[in-house]
């Protein structure tokens, strides 16, 4: 009797969905791990599109309106809620809100987030926030790429469906070089309908198309997410947590938000930090500085009115060595439904003309499966960028040149091609290789390095220890294609440099704006040596914050006791894995943290 | 019901406090033995008793204010044959505050349980239950009562539970056992606190 009761509660434990429903499918009384992406009101920020704000308002591009709306309003803040669907559920005691990293998607918090809410059975929530620019991300080739893979009845259909996709946003030249479905002929690009009712294929901004977003900088960042850590705070009660984080370069995200004082009035202090109950720092070692060059107030001023103009500097990344995110990004939406749908047949993006060209085609020079595309991009034995690195397995049926670490890269391996297609060793594989008995710079190499002892504390970061592989490829393309995706198309570069000069703390430009204008201005860094709230940092010994040193300078910088810095080191760690590795090692850490937090909300 | 319950508690506990009057420190209670009316009571149908143990650690007593406690072994057996421990991947599975009264709330109680060839992690969100202190300030039993949804038409499995230190004194166990049956008719779980 019992034995039956008991065993009916395994679903809850692994049943994860997505859907903008809040209602589970299992019906009444079923519970399970949902994610709903939601759009909210944010920050009302005037120059934006949509404030309302006479005069002061900026209009929206037929770019932005085409993808968009006739009558947008981006003063909106959006997130991938991750939570325990439960009729007649209580409020969770716990809500931790996640700011991604350099490039990154909400979508990279997925599998931690979903083996958080899982294991707390529903009480605690997991927001990942998408900064604003995720909202004008034209996602209708992946949109209408998923839906005619799910009427699809056979593979030639779910071929064609990825074959629209491609042709949305990776056209063919019109020369004929590239004959990406290899049917012989130029293939048009594909037309849909976009959301002022004009048949367009991909709409890709150009940097006239943002120039509202001089004005989404540091502050109109932490307001969208003050917005909802005070959300957060109305749903667990002054006895539950809001917790706040990120991930890489999220982690600067997390301690400016901290740092941040909200109240314009010089003599009134509403400081982040007194919103959340405490901060983690996920890969990153958070916020330092400033800069000895942090510009004047007027030069301040004066850099806001060019990135405003026509023509003005640079508001978001165009190119990342190279590589365009507004390319990467929806490449990564089809590549992600070609991984999963398809995953052995040749690469479909691969076929086309970006990424035959450099720099793609120096990362893809192998003819790979849609599976092993994603690996070969991600996977910490052959990225080169430490900060795109996870630990997915390895690819041994090819050569693998290895190219030693240098000039900003770490130690890869470069794919070259074999007889048929390179294709992938998941990371549970028994057959990955390992050194030994295989030589590191001997093809094909080892998927498990040992990168030596662990550096002194006064040595500088490196990586050591044992490599583990710990996440899924599959994970990983789930989450490729969804509005929470996994690359983030415009990260924005203009306003964000122009505050990022400051570091943790602006307070001499704040001296200079009250002087002149009486307020405390547009970027306020002032409480950071306050912040008084526990902080837990965890980092892996093959990634970018490979030491408890990786923190030091942040967490030297606050008024955090002692006892509450805690630094966690997850020895074999890449830089993704903290947010991707099943049965994450960080999880018994983290909750443990979260359960003490809880706790002392209790006195 | 749950008034004069209540009012018993903190009239016998409060006699119980008057009487101590040693120095506060850290300490270990347990094992103390789960005993009748222990069950898991379906909302239709028969309960299950429970037997066992369990341990646990206060960080001050005699506990004069909110106090930091937690369960360090819970060692469960349902009639049915499964088992209920603590869930070995957390490493502050039960962790909890108690009041003076002796009234505790666990934010989150992670349990593994073990149930014929299945086996998993559960964990309980906002488990309240009462704290018994013998004289000198030491526990001396734990009551506690706790809702679970069990996903099938026998809807919330409510789960009760006394557990006693095994051979107290006379009187202590006479008025642990007094308190700990009121507390459990006053369904201790309605006690959540937010």
């Amino acid at each position: 009797m019992i034995q039956n009761r008991w065993v009916l509660l395994l679903p809850l434990l692994a049943l994860p969905s997505l859907g903008p429903a809040a209602c589970p499918s299992g019906g009444p009384g079923a519970t399970f791990v949902m994610q709903q992406y939601v759009l909210a009101p944010g920050y009302v920020e005037p120059h934006t599109p949509g404030s309302g704000a006479a005069g002061v308002e900026m209009a929206a591009t037929e770019t932005v309106k085409a993808i968009i709306g006739a009558q947008p309003n981006l003063n909106r803040v959006s997130y991938l809620r991750t939570y325990l669907a439960r009729a007649n559920a209580p409020a969770p005691r716990a809500i931790l809100i996640l700011v991604p990293g350099f490039l990154g998607g909400a979508g990279t918090f997925s599998p931690l987030a979903k083996q958080l809410v899982q294991k707390y059975n529903g009480n605690i929530e997991v927001w990942a926030v998408d900064r604003r620019p995720n909202q004008l991300e034209d996602r209708r080739g992946s949109e209408n790429t998923s839906a005619l893979i799910a009427n699809a009845t056979n593979d030639d259909e779910v071929r064609d469906a990825l074959y629209s996709g491609t042709f949305f946003y990776l056209p063919e030249p019109e020369s004929g070089a590239i004959d990406t479905n290899e049917n012989g002929e130029v293939d048009p690009p594909t037309l849909l309908p976009d959301a002022l009712g004009n048949q367009t294929s991909y709409l890709r901004l150009a940097q006239d198309d943002m120039r509202f977003a001089a004005h989404w900088g540091v502050d109109t960042n932490v307001r969208d997410w003050k917005v909802l850590a005070d959300t957060a705070r109305g749903i667990v009660g002054t006895q539950g947590v809001v917790l706040f984080g990120g991930h890489s370069a999220g982690t600067y995200w997390a301690s400016v938000f901290a740092a941040y004082d909200f109240d314009p009035d010089p003599n009134v202090v509403d400081a982040g930090y007194s919103h959340v109950d405490g901060i983690v720092l996920l890969e990153g070692g958070g916020a330092s500085g400033p800069s000895a060059s942090a510009p004047s107030f007027a030069s301040y001023q004066t850099t806001v009115a060019s990135l405003e103009q026509p023509g003005g500097p640079d508001i978001f990344l165009g190119s990342f060595q190279g590589i365009e995110p507004a390319i990467l990004g929806p490449g990564a939406e089809i590549a992600g439904l070609a991984g999963i749908h398809l995953p052995d047949e040749s690469a479909i993006v691969q076929r086309t003309t970006v990424f035959k060209s450099p720099p793609f085609s120096l990362f893809f020079s192998a003819p790979a499966d849609n599976r092993a595309l994603i690996g070969f991009f991600l996977d910490d034995d052959f990225q080169p960028f430490t900060a795109f690195r996870a630990s997915l397995g390895f690819s041994a049926d090819g050569p693998n040149q290895f190219a030693r670490a240098g000039g900003g890269f770490g130690a890869f391996y470069v794919s070259r091609p074999n007889a048929d297609l390179r294709r992938w060793i998941d990371y549970d594989d028994p057959a990955l290789p390992s050194c030994p008995p295989n030589t590191f710079n001997l093809t094909p190499g080892c998927a498990l390095l040992n990168n030596g002892p662990r550096p002194l504390p006064t040595e500088t970061p490196s990586n050591w220890g044992n490599e583990r592989e710990v996440s899924s490829l599959d994970d990983i393309l789930e989450i490729q294609a969804l509005p929470a995706n996994f690359v983030e198309w415009y990260y924005l570069s203009g306003r964000s440099g122009l505050d990022g000069a400051y570091g943790i703390d602006s307070s001499a430009l704040v001296a200079q704006s009250v002087a002149a204008t009486g307020n405390e201005g547009p970027l306020v860094l002032t409480q950071n040596a306050k912040v008084n709230v526990p902080v837990l940092g965890i980092g892996g010994s093959n990634g970018l914050a490979p030491l408890e040193s990786s923190f030091a300078t942040y967490l030297g910088s606050i008024a955090t006791s002692a006892s509450d810095k805690e630094v966690l080191i997850v020895e074999g760690y890449a830089h993704i894995d903290v947010l991707t590795a099943r049965n994450n090692a960080a999880l018994p850490t983290l909750i443990d943290w979260i359960n003490r937090q809880m706790v002392k909300k209790l006195f | 019901m749950r008034k004069r319950s209540r009012w018993l508690s903190r009239s016998v506990l409060g006699l119980m406090c008057l009487a101590f009057a040693g120095a506060a420190g850290a300490a270990s209670f347990g094992p103390l033995a789960v005993l009748a009316p222990s069950a898991i009571v379906p909302e239709a149908g028969p309960s299950e008793a429970l037997s066992g143990a369990i341990a646990l650690d206060v960080s001050s007593v005699p506990v004069a204010s909110p106090t930091l406690f937690s369960l360090t072994s819970v060692s469960v057996l349902a009639s049915s044959g499964a088992s209920f421990a603590l869930d070995p991947d957390v490493p502050s599975p039960a962790l909890g505050v108690v009041q003076a009264a002796g009234n505790f709330l666990i934010p989150t109680l992670f349990l593994h349980i073990v149930d014929g060839e299945s086996s998993f992690d559960l964990a309980v969100p906002d488990v309240t239950g009462t704290l018994f202190f013998g004289f000198d300030g030491s526990v001396v039993g734990i009551v506690s009562s706790f809702s679970v949804d069990s996903l099938s038409p026998d809807g919330t499995l409510t789960v009760n539970l006394l557990a006693l230190v095994p051979e107290p004194s006379a009187g202590a166990l006479a008025l642990a056992t007094l308190m700990a049956l009121g507390a459990l008719g006053a369904r201790a779980r309605t006690e959540v606190s937010r």
